[in-house]
């Protein structure tokens, strides 16, 4: 009999980076390292528990710009390219390790894995890995939820309702379209809550979302349960909230499963190690040297530079051990909980899932062997969605979550601090303009509409918090900076031009061929009384 | 030093000044400067001058679309092509491409347009337009950001439960009529200040606030973090300048905010009550005295860490208060992520590699110690290993089609490293 459930909670998301206009764009490299690394072994890893009958649960938002970019056919091609590329190079690493035994079975152990990540993207999936995340959605092993549809920071968007409110329509819309049902989850991007925002949810029928685990503890009245147990607020929107225990044994620098010494080092990789001329076709076409995903050393050790040669045989026995030594801690903790509780406790675990596979080389097999182990053998643990959970326990406390993210000290400072605050001025002012915009023309037809659908795209594309986020953490800033000057620019422009009546078709064209996010768009979620 | 309008040191002046008058000056790469780099690249300028007014030119609501016809204009001169990148601010570039020429100081272009010169006298505040597109054909795509957009208002937002953030903006025209209503000299001696007021649970009408606070701004800032160290409480802000005489003149009021609390509520739900000691349990079994704890970082004492006082209230934010010309956001380079062999005073690494090559009938079978290697479609082929310390024996076999020729031919390798 299980004393307590655990809500494993992946959050997959990507910001919307295609760029057409130019044939090797680096940050287009983020999507494909988290398929290869991602996304495909997490799928994999399902296919296997589903093959072999076991019975696991888990949530994963899938963002709006993540569904749109795995879909688009052109980042399918792309991506492509550059899977087969990869499989070339590891080609070539399988002849040039012959003699040293030390790392020849791991570059055998790449040429294996990218081999079945082509065969899986491109034969079984036909190049959409979202038919791969909907069909086991449809065997009910995964819940997929929805997330604000740019991954917009919405407690900084307050001032305008209607556009925190086409945030969560759009999504919801989206949502429908790829996977062919409302969504009844969302992760709200950042895990940013702010009162309020709930009865946006319910309007479009979303019946739970996250917060950090101060969101609900600070709740108000006081949270019987504390977080293991879901509020719903006032508007009848179930808050479920982090468990914090949990998060730091995986995250925490100091003492999480990513940094044991078996594991893969993520810094040691053979685009930086390698001849030039040798890695040249693999690495940017401006020579600049990149990541290529094959690696073949272990952590060894904390603050050296000497690392040894990875195992992976090794690191996966390591995986399964950090699985059981999760497990344990989980059913320690349930056990404790159901101590003060009267009902049991859901001990909520979410994490960004491109830490699993891309970072944490091992993480999408840490995920399997959980899962599994969980699924197949747990005296007291058992898995579950947040929908499953409320439909067991549909009676729950009232209560206001507290304003809250799961940033650095659970707040905005992340998102609103010196290197990125200047963004609000521009993306309020643009969102001020886009309501008025649609307040003003509640019917327009032909080149307006086209004008007024991808103005809304502009600003959305401008809302990601991924600009102000990269502006906070400092790598790539100068894209961030660029991407929102881009998108603010071209909104400004296309206002001008539709208040003025002269829109240029051939420029609108273009942009709708870049910034072609939402492809179904329709600028009306804008208005202010729907 | 005079503290005039007319003949500031440079130094006293904030960026968003300094940058109005590069602006001015036409100084190129001028957003991607430092406070310090511009005032180094002005002095020149201004020496034995006095300083012209920065303020800037009559207001242009539609800024972007006059900067964006600008540009296409621009883009027609013979000077566009290649020299419009280097014109870009260095922050534009997006990797991998090359950084912009280094922002330095260029001599204003010859005047294209006849008159221009007695133009540009009439009306010293207008920048000369340059196009500012990273490359032809983007011209329309890309873009500065306007300062401002000919508004005055003031918006406040929270970053915390004990602090805000404000920004705001105020209107040319604005400022033109408070100078009118009381007079130049008085308005040259006001200053300018953001009030502060506690509206917790109350409709503020102006007076009614539980208390107030008042923080001076620089007249050119913009924007600015406020310590307003209550959790859970509201909070409006005005701006405003108190005249000489002590009054204070309302420029724009804010939104209004509320905190977010910074530990559990006092109100407990009678249909979900339990003992004091054990909500503190449950409490502290969530993390409750840990909140903030996020995602790889460890965790820092919460309310010490955020109500920190900095002296006198919010010590300026003003480095901070031009953030879209921060230099901390343009500084970092933007290379390729990941590498990350820490640098040591002096190291070498040597590594050797052996690459064998050559060539067969295109439709031969080829093994090298014994493993197929597939040929190239002219019959070539290039392996290329990794060698280690010792000895290798490399038979190279290629056996022809029919499968009753076959060559030989063996390198033999030794490695010593000494």
């Amino acid at each position: 009999m299980s004393k307590g459930y655990l809500c494993p909670v992946l959050h997959a998301h990507l910001p919307f980076v295609r760029h057409p206009e130019h044939a090797d764009m680096m940050e287009e490299r983020w999507l494909f390292e988290a398929i290869t690394e991602t996304y495909i072994p997490l799928i994999e890893r399902y296919q296997k528990m589903v093959d072999d009958g076991v019975d696991f649960r888990i949530t994963m938002s899938l963002t709006p710009p993540l569904m749109g970019m795995l879909t688009d056919e052109l980042l399918q091609e792309r991506y492509l390219r550059h899977l087969d590329l990869t499989i070339e190079l590891a080609e070539k690493e399988v002849d040039r390790t012959r003699w040293m035994p030390e790392f020849h079975d791991t570059a055998l152990m790449y040429r294996e894995r990218l081999t079945c990540a082509r065969r899986l993207f491109a034969d079984e999936y036909q190049g959409n890995l979202v038919r791969a995340f909907r069909k086991f959605q449809d065997l009910g092993n995964l819940e997929i939820i929805t997330c604000c549809a740019t991954h917009g920071y919405l407690p900084l968007m307050e001032l305008y309702r209607p556009a925190v409110r086409a945030q969560i329509e759009l999504a919801a819309t989206d949502y429908e379209q790829h996977l062919g049902r409302r969504p009844r989850g969302i992760w709200l991007a950042e895990c940013a809550f702010n009162p309020g925002d709930d009865k946006v949810l319910a309007e479009h029928g979303i019946r739970f979302f996250f917060t950090d685990a101060h969101g609900v503890l600070h709740a108000h009245p006081r949270p019987r349960y504390g977080v293991f147990a879901p509020l719903f607020t006032p508007s009848g929107v179930a808050a479920f909230g982090r468990d914090l225990e949990s998060s730091k044994q995986v995250w925490s620098a100091e003492e999480g499963y990513p940094g044991d010494f078996d594991y893969r080092e993520f810094y040691r990789d053979i685009g930086f190690d390698l001849d030039l001329d040798y890695i040249k076709p693999y690495i940017h076409e401006s020579g600049i040297r990149l990541n290529t995903g094959i690696k073949y050393h272990r952590i060894t050790a904390r603050g050296t530079d000497t690392k040894e040669p990875y195992n992976h045989r090794v690191a996966l026995a390591k995986a399964e051990m950090h699985a059981g030594h999760f497990m344990w801690c989980r059913e320690r903790q349930a056990d404790y909980l159901s101590t003060l509780m009267d009902r049991p406790p859901i001990i909520v675990s979410p994490y960004d899932a491109e830490l699993f596979g891309h970072w944490w080389y091992e993480g999408p097999d840490f995920i399997h062997y959980l899962l599994r182990k969980i699924a197949t053998g747990s005296r007291s643990l058992q898995l579950i969605t947040p929908s499953e959970y409320l439909a067991k326990h549909p009676k729950n406390q009232v209560a206001m979550p507290s304003m809250s993210s799961w940033g650095h000290k659970g707040y905005h400072e992340v998102w609103l601090e010196g290197n990125n605050d200047w963004i609000y001025r521009h993306l309020h002012k643009a969102a001020e303009r886009m309501i008025e915009l649609a307040d003003r023309n509640p019917r327009a037809e032909g080149t307006k509409r086209r004008a007024l659908n991808q103005a809304a795209r502009e600003l959305l594309l401008a809302q990601s918090s991924d600009w102000a986020f990269i502006m906070k953490t400092g790598t790539t800033v100068p894209y961030a900076v660029k991407r929102t000057k881009d998108h603010c620019v071209r909104f400004m422009r296309l206002y001008n031009d539709i208040n003025a009546g002269s829109i240029d078709e051939t420029w609108l064209s273009e942009v709708e061929s870049r910034d072609n996010i939402f492809p179904r768009i329709d600028y009306r979620i804008y208005t202010t009384n729907r | 030093m005079e503290r005039g309008q007319k003949a500031r040191d440079l130094r006293t002046m904030s960026r968003e000044e300094l940058y109005k008058l590069a602006q001015k000056f036409n100084i190129k790469g001028r957003s991607a400067l430092t406070k310090e780099q511009l005032v180094e690249q002005l002095t020149p300028l201004v020496a034995g001058k006095d300083v012209p007014d920065p303020v800037p030119p009559a207001e242009k609501p539609a800024a972007s679309a006059g900067s964006a016809k600008q540009s296409k204009k621009g883009s027609t001169k013979k000077n566009a092509g290649s020299e419009s990148r280097a014109k870009q601010p260095a922050n534009e570039q997006v990797p991998p491409r090359k950084q912009g020429a280094a922002a330095g100081l260029v001599r204003p272009e010859q005047p294209v347009i006849p008159g221009y010169e007695e133009a540009v006298k009439a009306k010293p505040i207008i920048a000369r337009p340059f196009p500012d597109t990273t490359r032809p054909g983007e011209e329309r795509l890309t873009g500065e950001l306007p300062l401002g957009y000919g508004d005055t208002r003031i918006v406040l937002q929270v970053r915390d439960p004990h602090w805000a953030h404000v920004y705001w903006e105020i209107a040319d025209r604005t400022r033109q009529q408070l100078r009118r209503a009381i007079g130049d000299e008085a308005y040259d001696r006001s200053l300018f200040v953001l009030r502060v007021y506690d509206v917790t649970d109350i409709t503020f009408d102006g007076l009614n606030a539980h208390s107030y606070y008042d923080v001076h701004v620089f007249e050119g800032a913009s924007n600015w973090y406020l310590n307003l160290g209550r959790p859970n409480c509201a909070f409006l802000v005005d701006i405003g300048i108190i005249t000489p005489s002590g009054e204070f003149l309302l420029i724009a009021r804010s939104n209004a905010i509320r905190t977010p609390r910074d530990t559990f509520s006092e109100t407990v739900d009678d249909q979900w009550m339990v003992l004091d000691e054990e909500f503190r349990e449950i409490y502290r079994a969530s993390g409750g005295f840990n909140v903030g704890a996020s995602s790889g970082e460890v965790r820092h004492a919460l309310t010490q860490r955020l109500s920190e006082q900095l002296s006198s209230g919010a010590l300026s934010s003003h480095a901070l208060s031009s953030g879209a010309l921060s230099s901390a956001a343009l500084s970092s380079p933007g290379a390729a992520p990941g590498g990350s062999r820490k640098e040591k005073d002096f190291w070498l690494v040597v590594n050797t590699e052996l690459i064998v090559y050559g060539a067969t009938e295109p439709d031969a079978t080829l093994t090298v110690q014994g493993r197929q290697v597939k040929l190239r479609p002219d019959g070539t082929f290039t392996l290329r290993f990794a060698l280690p310390d010792g000895h290798q024996n490399i038979p190279v076999r290629a056996v022809n089609a029919d499968g009753d020729m076959e060559r030989t031919i063996t390198p033999v390798v030794e490695k010593v490293t000494r």
